[in-house]
């Protein structure tokens, strides 16, 4: 507010110098309690003046959101950072019709991708991931990296997802996209098994032993499930039953057979 | 007067019936044979009935090597249903010049050929009865596109006079552009057509496609002489017409000038002709929004539309025609017009879709409803986008149904293209979900007339279901590499 009252004459001179200075103020990125207050200041001030139509320009436009973006992934808020993704994707669809790139372009779009599968919105990751050239993957690292783990998610090899190493900037999506893997990884257990030891499914899930019962509750219905002791046992409603002992079903067999052999016996 | 210039004509007083009566179900049934002169004049019957005779000249091959005994018989039997057809085309032909000398009673010749027309629409399959009406097209598709133009060019300049919006001129500049492109078109399916049909050894096949080409030469070689010289004289718009034509209804021009966007889309030229065809189809769309929009303008203006997003697709600037479909979409919802909502909706979903914007696609899906139409060829459509957006959302159960919907909706022997579009993506779901697919699924049906094309556009589709069916990670790359899967 004061910057602008000063300066009179364009009101950009104070937006830019606002800009810049949230951007010195990202770079830094583990920001102190007064650095984060100072950063939202800016970031409301600066939102006055794109509502009043005074970051006309594209660059600043874009830069902005761009900034707001990455202070959201450090904020791990997942709600204002989709907002200004989408204000970001057509200036970015602009850009690549007039040729012309932002540096963080890669970066954002692979952090986009990366919040889509750590939310486990898989449809929307692929929408995103038709607009992309073919070559994205490989040219650009940044999305090189949420495809590898979804390619790992959709095969089900769940423990490479639970160990892997990532980038600093991928810090904040890293614990969210534990967490939807060990979702997928309790559906998964309820379809396959009928019982497994606790300690046999903390170690898959690479969670301490005390904690699956919780992960547990968090994901199944109790009706799914039954903590015995160790044990713990998995029911479902439409599971093939296995017939009680194959010796039964081969007499019905056998006797549905003699009564046919018979009844030949009499036509013939 | 040649076939064309009737059938335009003909078309053209339906037209203003339908209009004058407030009929949209005429109009609807107008615009179909609109279809049927379109293929005409494009070669797809030359074609289809090239393709036809060579599998009946396949099958009784196969017949006579396995009973060469009953070889007479059918030959019998060809030749009777031979002259059965050429004296069917004779009556015809001679039918459709004892019309158009009653010109009082104008209105009988319209409802006998109409009863005609149903009769032998009605008894016969559904290949005979445009083969029986236009013998040139079935015999010489370059002869049929050029009774065509003449007719187009005819018809034009009847009814320029009474219909000063329809810009009779550019209409003929582009009409001329176009001719020289569709010739061109023409005679390249007619040597395709002759290549394909020499590939076999017996003689009679030969015979048999050669024979009615000579013939139909022979026959019409008089009449193209005469008529290409526009004599406005023996043409008398008012015995054509029947009615007074110093009026003519907005659906009759706009009938006409979509006919021409229809010539100049199916010359399919180079880049000039297509701009050409892109400006028509504007011109035909400012028509069409500033006629009064009656229920009986439903159908051309759907048919306006899909011309005009056809034309700009084929200049890459799909795009740009978004806005003004969608002001369409919502003046087609708002005036309840079903057909026209149906046709726009697939309109719409196809830009989406081809820019690759499956979440605007999907929203627009989610939220505008498929109208309850009768149109199956719309139906067919809307079930192919709609199972794309969900394979593309990883719900393949969902796309499985729609895609197989969209097969169902689909015609049997026509629309080859899309056919085999939606069983290629049929076949990627279902390996997806995990079932493999059923051999016949590739093959087609064995004796249909298309189906040497779908085995030959599926045979890397069928290589792939092979590897995956057993578990061979080689030989799939291999096939990924080797072929262009465009899906």
């Amino acid at each position: 507010m004061t910057g602008e009252t000063m300066i009179d004459g364009s009101p950009t001179v104070s937006a830019s110098t606002a800009l810049q200075e949230l951007a010195a103020l990202v770079k830094k990125s583990p920001l102190s309690s007064c650095e984060r207050s100072r950063a939202d200041a800016l970031v409301a001030e600066l939102k006055k003046e794109l509502a009043r139509g005074e970051l006309a320009n594209h660059v600043a436009q874009r830069g902005f959101h761009e900034l707001c973006v990455r202070l959201a992934v450090l904020d791990r808020d997942w709600a204002a950072m989709e907002r200004h993704i989408q204000q970001l994707l057509p200036l970015y669809a602009e850009d690549a019709r007039s040729g012309v790139q932002s540096p963080f372009r890669d970066l954002l779009i692979g952090l986009n991708l990366m919040r889509l599968l750590a939310q486990n919105r898989l449809a929307e990751y692929h929408m995103e991931l038709e607009l992309l050239p073919a070559t994205e993957p490989q040219r650009n690292p940044y999305v090189s990296f949420p495809f590898q783990v979804e390619q790992a998610l959709v095969e089900g090899s769940y423990e490479k997802i639970l160990h892997i190493e990532a980038g600093s900037e991928w810090l904040p999506f890293i614990e969210l996209l534990q967490e939807t893997t060990r979702r997928e990884m309790v559906t998964c257990w309820a379809e396959a098994y009928t019982q497994a030891t606790l300690v046999e499914l903390a170690t898959m899930a690479a969670l301490p032993v005390d904690d699956v019962g919780a992960l547990l509750a968090r994901v199944l219905d109790p009706a799914q499930y039954q903590i015995e002791g160790e044990m713990v046992r998995f029911r479902s409603s439409d599971r093939i039953q296995e017939a009680p002992s194959p010796r039964l079903v081969a007499t019905a067999s056998i006797a549905r057979s003699m009564e046919y052999i018979r009844g030949l016996e009499r036509i013939v | 007067m040649n076939v064309f210039q009737e059938e335009i004509a003909r078309a053209l007083t339906l037209t203003e019936r339908a209009a004058l009566t407030r009929e949209p179900r005429l109009v609807a049934r107008v615009l179909r044979s609109l279809g049927t002169l379109r293929r005409c004049w494009n070669g797809k019957l030359y074609e289809y009935r090239a393709r036809k005779l060579e599998t009946l000249a396949a099958t009784e091959l196969v017949a006579v090597e396995l009973f060469p005994e009953d070889a007479e018989a059918l030959r019998e039997e060809r030749l009777r249903k031979e002259r059965a057809r050429k004296a069917a085309t004779i009556t015809v032909q001679k039918e459709a010049p004892g019309s158009e000398t009653t010109d009082n009673d104008v209105s009988k010749p319209d409802k006998k050929s109409i009863v005609a027309a149903e009769d032998a629409g009605g008894d016969t399959s559904e290949g005979r009865w445009p083969s029986r009406r236009f013998p040139a097209a079935v015999s010489d598709p370059v002869l049929a596109a050029k009774q065509a133009y003449v007719a187009l060019r005819w018809s034009l300049e009847t009814c320029s006079p009474s219909a000063p919006s329809l810009h009779a001129q550019s209409l003929a500049d582009d009409l001329e552009a176009a001719l020289d492109w569709l010739l061109d078109h023409n005679r390249q399916v007619v040597a395709t057509a002759r290549q394909s049909a020499a590939r076999y050894e017996s003689e009679d096949a030969r015979n048999e496609i050669t024979r009615p080409a000579l013939n139909g030469a022979s026959a019409t070689k008089a009449s193209p002489q005469e008529s290409v010289s526009l004599s406005k004289d023996t043409a008398n718009p008012r015995q054509a017409f029947g009615v007074v034509a110093s009026v003519l209804q907005p659906e009759s021009i706009a009938v006409l000038h979509l006919l021409v966007v229809y010539f100049l889309l199916d010359a399919h030229g180079d880049d000039t002709l297509r701009l050409r065809a892109v400006d028509c189809a504007d011109r035909l769309i400012a028509l069409l929004e500033q006629s009064p929009r009656r229920h009986t303008m439903d159908e051309i203006s759907a048919r306006g539309y899909y011309a005009m997003t056809l034309a700009y697709e084929r200049v890459g600037r799909l795009a740009e025609c978004q806005p003004r479909l969608f002001s369409a979409y919502r003046t087609a919802f708002v005036r309840r017009d079903h057909t026209g909502q149906a046709a726009l909706l697939n309109q719409l979903l196809r830009t989406f879709i081809n820019d690759r914007r499956y979440a605007q696609a999907d929203q627009l899906y989610s939220r505008a409803p498929f109208p309850d139409i009768r149109s199956n060829s719309q139906l067919a459509r809307y079930f192919y986008y709609v199972g794309r957006i969900k394979a593309i959302q990883l719900d393949y159960s969902e796309a499985y149904r729609c895609l197989n919907n969209a097969l169902r909706k689909a015609p049997q022997h026509m629309a080859t293209a899309f056919r085999v579009t939606v069983l290629q993506l049929l076949v990627l779901v279902q390996l997806l979900m995990g079932e493999i697919p059923e051999l016949a699924l590739f093959y087609g049906e064995r004796h249909a007339v298309d189906a040497r094309i779908i085995r030959r556009r599926m045979y890397p589709y069928l290589q792939i279901a092979n590897a995956v069916r057993r578990g061979d990670l080689v030989r799939f790359q291999r096939v990924l590499g080797r072929a262009r899967c465009p899906l």
